[in-house]
């Protein structure tokens, strides 16, 4: 390596820090440098680098009206001043693109993303290699770390009462679910659906225990008249569009000094190809996992369709091939869930998304049956098949407590997801619990939120810490019902629930983009890289500093063990989960919860 | 090497170097010319790296050539095939020759210094090449001297006033049409003037010495600073046996002169009996 004469030549008047910082880098690595001062003449310049011989120029110059004229007079005079051949011209500062170096007649620009040893490769005239490969992102074990034991015993041991119940009831039970779930497990090999060799007898099983909209579908490839098969043309310019932007795609994270929340936001625009659009823009952008949302007839339909099925309004349809061409375009660091927490399909869901790939699911028959239209009895039946299938497949899942947002107070609803994930780790299975962050209907009657959103939420945190130690993943997604069709207060409010949630050092969290609640349909990209580097900048600025709630969020922790503790009283001397979720023990009318009528009185007992 | 090189400067951005080229892409189609097309910016883009404005695109047609950037065909729409790297590195990858396969828009990065323009402008015209277009890059004028010819474009973008713009025009237009030296050939016993520049005192110090010794022709050097100027005539019209300035080129008298200026001052000068000569130029279309 050679000993390089640099000349460093601020044109800025008064920022020219990033030169001062090269230069301590091109000390160091054994050059020769000369800092001019900041507000000579384009000439003086010039001439002093005639005289100085310099084999490299750095300028460092920020963008402002005239300024790139200023610049490319420069570059012009050092031509006239016959020395162009004999130096490098090197130009950096804010709005600085390789781009405008180019137009301007530099050699190169450097924007305001450029580290010391890149100027310094330069310098040298060797290729720079960012370190920016850092440690390479990886997969992230959400309930690593977690023993399941209850804190506070008593409701440990009513849960276990119930789970009691719960097993003796739903182990012996049929439904056309389970029924489709079974098949999909036993007759339906992935291996030989990717070689494209039929599952015959999976075919000769299945439909007949489908609904009419899927058994039209295997009969007379009838489709859903909201859905059409893609085309050969558009798979294959898919193929294209995958193949070349995974070749420029680089993984990045948005955590800075802490190692959780994970941090997953949702995909579902009915197009499967546009959903993995938006899920490499989501990667690039920092995103540690991605969210499969159906769209809500799925959860009244019996059974699957099959195809690379695009659907015209939101939520992508779950079919073997979608989830398959999902699967296969994600980044190896990128976790991926599927949910089973509601409709009629979920225990298949599970199976399929198990075989195809995926690393989490969501079950809550409480929620599902509530809040979601699915009768409760098969929704219980089912989910148990689901749980199973959780832990054959090694899939963890979340326990949503959605029915908040109806109006179920926190309490009844996280009664119903510790009667859920109690069931799940009595079966083997890993649950992570899911409480809302959110403006629910509950605070909005209650007042909990009207000087701040950390206390509420904080305080439900504390609750379930104090019961169990369980991972913690708060959606769904965070800030739900504080964002507004204002992108910028949108995307802020998801940062500074997100940074509330890494201040109570939860697990994981799910983030919305910030036109989500307003997008009246469609959901865009930029919306969602939005609230990617809003939650980043929260991070950096919180650090390992964080937002801490005031005593009342204690208070109102102990208010809602109290209220979980009762209700779990009640729901254990019913001695009944379905009948307490029909009789509104988990959430009542009153309240906003109406148990569903989706696959009322299908279930049956094994003979 | 048959072959004509086209240079389009302008005086600021967005004076209309770029529609003026793809206009006369356009025109010229219908004649098998054999175009190629480069640049010493970077073109093409759908807005402006500067102002963020939408900017005009370059369209074109197979059995074209173009010296860009990998990266920028890739970028373009036009169908290609590589036929040569150069080797010469500009911000945005390695300079290479291609064909236009299938018509299609392109996006410009080209050689940013004079000796690789013309190394380029040289090439093109071996590849077959008879009209070569060179687009310019803002107000960037030094690198086009390795043009044939030079198309100015100026406009409202360089000032708003149509009067001062006229004049303006006309001074450039003077400048660009001083008249090229048939023979130059330093006066014997003299030596050459160390000066690569004249921007401060010194240098003019330094030149006074050399006038002094009673030269009747002096080779002065491109880059003179603006405020110089006044000093330089003066010194040049008190030595009366100088009798014939010449300058390297006129563009690069540009760089650093005002147009109007430069014309006072030269009238001065011409005034005196002196003649004013470049020893190259781009003839100005």
């Amino acid at each position: 390596m050679n000993r390089q004469k640099v000349l460093l030549v601020p044109l800025d008047p008064v920022h020219d820090i990033g030169l001062k910082m090269i230069k301590k880098g091109l000390d160091n690595a054994g050059h020769e440098t000369r800092l001019l001062p900041p507000d000579l003449t384009l000439e003086e310049v010039v001439k002093v680098a005639v005289e100085a011989k310099a084999a490299t120029i750095l300028v460092s110059r920020t963008l402002g009206y005239g300024v790139a004229e200023i610049l490319a007079r420069f570059v012009d005079m050092i031509e006239a001043a016959g020395i162009r051949d004999q130096v490098v011209l090197g130009l950096g500062g804010m709005a600085i693109r390789p781009e405008l170096a180019a137009e301007l007649g530099f050699d190169a620009g450097f924007g305001p993303q450029t580290t010391v040893e890149e100027a310094v490769a330069f310098v040298e005239g060797r290729e720079y290699q960012p370190l920016t490969g850092q440690v390479a992102k990886r997969k992230q074990d959400i309930t690593s770390g977690y023993d399941y034991h209850y804190l506070n015993a008593e409701i440990g041991g009513l849960l276990g009462e119930i789970s009691d119940t719960i097993i003796s009831w739903a182990r012996n039970k049929i439904s056309p679910g389970i029924l489709r779930a079974q098949a999909r497990e036993e007759l339906w090999d992935y291996q030989r659906w990717l070689e494209g060799e039929e599952n015959q007898e999976f075919l000769q099983v299945y439909p007949s225990l489908c609904g009419e909209l899927a058994q039209n579908y295997y009969r007379n490839k009838e489709l859903h008249p909201k859905t059409r098969l893609m085309t050969p043309g558009e798979i294959s310019g898919f193929q294209k569009y995958l193949q070349e932007t995974q070749k420029r795609m680089k993984v990045t994270e948005v955590r800075h000094t802490r190692t959780k929340p994970v941090v997953l936001n949702q995909y579902g625009t009915g197009c499967p190809v546009l959903d993995v659009g938006h899920i490499m823009a989501s990667e690039a952008w920092g995103a540690d996992g991605v969210i499969h949302f159906d769209p809500s007839w799925g959860a009244r339909t019996e059974g699957f369709l099959e195809g690379l099925i695009t659907h015209q309004e939101d939520g992508t349809v779950i079919t073997a091939a979608n989830l398959h061409h999902i699967r296969h375009s994600l980044q190896a660091s990128t976790l991926w869930q599927v949910r089973a927490h509601r409709g009629l399909n979920t225990a298949e869901t599970v199976v399929l998304a198990g075989k195809i790939g995926a690393d989490l699911t969501k079950i809550n028959f409480c929620y599902g049956s509530l809040g979601a239209g699915t009768d409760p009895e098969r929704l219980v039946a089912d989910a148990y098949q689901a749980i199973l299938y959780a832990v054959k497949y090694n899939l963890p899942f979340d326990v949503v407590t959605n029915e908040e947002l109806c109006g179920v107070p926190a309490h009844k609803a996280f009664a119903g997801m510790l009667i859920v994930a109690d069931l799940a780790v009595r079966l083997g299975a890993r649950p992570i619990l899911q409480p809302l962050f959110c403006y629910s209907p509950e605070v909005m009657l209650g007042g909990q939120m009207v000087d701040n959103y950390i206390d509420f939420n904080g305080a439900k945190v504390y609750a379930l810490r104090e019961i169990v130690r369980a991972p913690i993943w708060p959606g769904a997604p965070i800030g739900f019902l504080t964002q507004s069709e204002d992108r910028v207060q949108s995307s802020l409010t998801t940062a500074l629930h997100s940074a509330l949630a890494a201040s109570l050092e939860v697990d994981a969290i799910s983030i919305a983009s910030s036109d989500e609640a307003y997008s009246g349909g469609p959901i865009s990209v930029p919306a969602k890289i939005d609230t990617l580097r809003a939650v980043k900048e929260a991070f950096r600025f919180f650090g390992q500093a964080g937002i801490k709630p005031r005593e009342n969020s204690r208070k109102w922790a102990e208010e809602l063990v109290a209220g979980i503790y009762q209700t779990l009283v009640e729901v254990a001397k019913a001695g009944d989960v379905v009948q307490a979720l029909y009789d509104g023990l988990l959430g009542s009318r009153e309240e906003g919860a109406y148990p569903g009528r989706a696959g009322r009185n299908t279930v049956s007992d094994q003979s | 090497m048959p072959g004509t090189a086209l240079g389009i400067a302008g005086t600021a951005k967005n004076t209309g170097k770029t529609t003026t080229m793809t206009t006369i892409l356009q025109e010229l189609d219908r004649f098998d010319l054999g175009m190629g097309i480069t640049g010493i910016g970077y073109d093409g883009e759908e807005r402006d790296n500067v102002t963020g404005l939408p900017k005009p695109r370059i369209n074109l047609k197979p059995g074209q050539y173009i010296a860009t950037t990998r990266k920028c065909l890739q970028a373009g729409s036009a169908g290609y095939r590589i036929l040569a790297e150069t080797g010469m590195m500009t911000p945005l990858g390695h300079l290479v020759y291609a064909k236009i396969l299938k018509e299609g828009l392109v996006v410009v990065a080209g050689p940013s210094r004079t000796s690789q323009l013309k190394r380029v402008i040289k090439d093109l015209k071996g590849l077959g090449c008879s009209l070569i277009l060179v687009d310019g890059a803002l107000n960037r004028l030094t690198p086009l001297i390795a043009t044939d010819g030079l198309i100015m474009a100026t406009g409202a973008a360089r000032c708003p006033e149509l009067g001062r713009l006229v004049e303006e025009t006309a001074a450039i237009s003077s400048v660009l049409n001083l008249p090229v030296i048939d023979e130059w050939e330093e006066e014997e016993g003299f030596p050459s003037l160390p000066l690569r520049f004249i921007v401060d005192n010194k240098d003019l110090e330094i030149l006074g010495g050399f006038l002094r010794k009673g030269v009747r022709e002096i080779s002065l050097p491109g880059l003179i600073a603006k405020d110089c100027w006044g000093s330089l005539t003066d010194l040049l019209l008190a030595h009366e046996s100088v009798k014939q300035v010449v300058f390297p080129d006129p563009l690069k008298l540009l760089v650093n002169g005002e147009p109007q200026d430069l014309c006072g001052h030269f009238q001065a000068l011409k005034e005196a009996g002196l003649k004013i000569w470049v020893q190259r130029k781009p003839g100005l279309l």
